[in-house]
């Protein structure tokens, strides 16, 4: 695109075309940059790994597993380190065991009377599902019920008043 | 042989190549820094990547293989370093790369090395809203006055699609400017 093109196509660019970018750099920043530059190239070699590192490293692996001499541990001295912490494991896991035990759970709900057990119930302490409920009495036939005495006709009309027909009939 | 060819033999001889590459630096410090001030916005980042830059040039002349211009090739790095530093940062900061951008444009008022009028301002922040590759184009182009075949080079694009890429981001932001 020629001067005169952007000229037609964007006179307000072709305008400002003239001005500069507006940014500035600090004074004498271009004189230190070789040096600047020079001396991260030396940081960065004084970092760096030597050269051919990486080619003799399994040779210098071997050559330190064959030097060094394997370590004699004493039979006794292992038996005691590992028995000790199973030991005291052991010890506490018996204890936990006995306790929980000797907690008769069956005394416990035979002691309870009928009436406490009622008022638990009513107080709605009791949260059953109803997948609870029929996973325990799978024998019930739940088509008996009489729900509909629940509701009189005049409940029934007064909802199907309150309701939009239209986003019933569409949700359902 | 040719005095960039001359360069480039001294660049890759271990004796004479410090030397070669502070020539080297001489010659592209400025142009190579404006490239990247304009992709990277802050003086801070632009010098950090500029360095970057060299350092990497210096690191892999031995594979420059003369294919294109050496010009191009540091330009390439240049353009490269610039992007990877700005998605860099992006990502530090959670957002994406044209909301760093235009977070970038927005706060270059207080940014004591900008001294651009209202105009230069609402132009800084109308090129922000391009997609990355159209700013790259709009600035090597509208400021730099780059020439298309060596735009081709850097960008690794058809010269086709550079032209296009000009044309759509010109009446974009001429589009922009001509609202305020």
């Amino acid at each position: 695109m020629t001067r005169k093109e952007l000229k037609n196509i964007a006179p307000k660019l072709s305008e400002l075309k003239s001005m500069k970018t507006g940014f500035e750099i600090p004074n004498g920043y271009f004189d230190a940059l070789e040096d600047k530059v020079m001396s991260k190239l030396i940081t960065e070699d004084t970092n760096d790994i030597p050269e051919g590192y990486f080619d003799t490293i399994e040779d210098r692996v071997f050559e330190k597993i064959k030097n060094e001499e394997p370590k004699v541990i004493s039979l006794k001295n292992r038996f005691v380190k590992i028995a000790t912490p199973m030991a005291i494991a052991a010890s506490i896991l018996l204890l936990i065991t006995l306790q929980l035990f000797n907690t008769n759970q069956e005394d416990i709900f035979a002691n309870l009377e009928t009436s406490e057990i009622e008022t638990w119930i009513n107080n709605g302490d009791l949260d059953l599902s109803t997948f609870e409920i029929t996973s325990v009495y799978s024998d019930a036939n739940f088509e008996n019920l009489e729900l509909y005495d629940a509701y009189s006709d005049d409940d029934l009309m007064e909802y199907l008043g309150d309701i939009d027909l239209e986003s019933f009939i569409l949700t359902n | 042989m040719t005095s960039e060819q001359e360069l480039i033999a001294q660049l890759k001889n271990k004796q004479t190549q410090e030397n070669a590459f502070r020539i080297l630096m001489g010659q592209y410090k400025e142009r190579l820094y404006w490239h990247i001030r304009k992709i990277v916005v802050s003086h801070a980042d632009a010098d950090d990547v500029l360095q970057n830059t060299f350092v990497k040039i210096y690191r892999n002349i031995d594979k420059f293989k003369g294919e294109s211009k050496l010009y191009s090739w540091m330009y390439r790095i240049a353009t490269n370093e610039s992007i990877t530093f700005i998605n860099k940062r992006a990502k530090q900061n959670n957002v994406d790369i044209s909301e760093y951008q235009h977070n970038l444009a927005e706060t270059l008022q207080d940014d004591v090395h900008f001294s651009g009028s209202e105009i230069q301002l609402i132009l800084q922040k109308a090129i922000a809203t391009l997609p990355e590759k159209q700013q790259l184009v709009f600035k090597m182009k509208y400021f730099d006055e780059m020439k298309y075949n060596d735009m081709s080079e850097i960008l690794e694009t058809s010269v086709g699609a550079l032209k296009a890429s000009y044309f759509h981001a010109v009446k974009k932001i001429e589009k922009i400017i001509t609202a305020h």
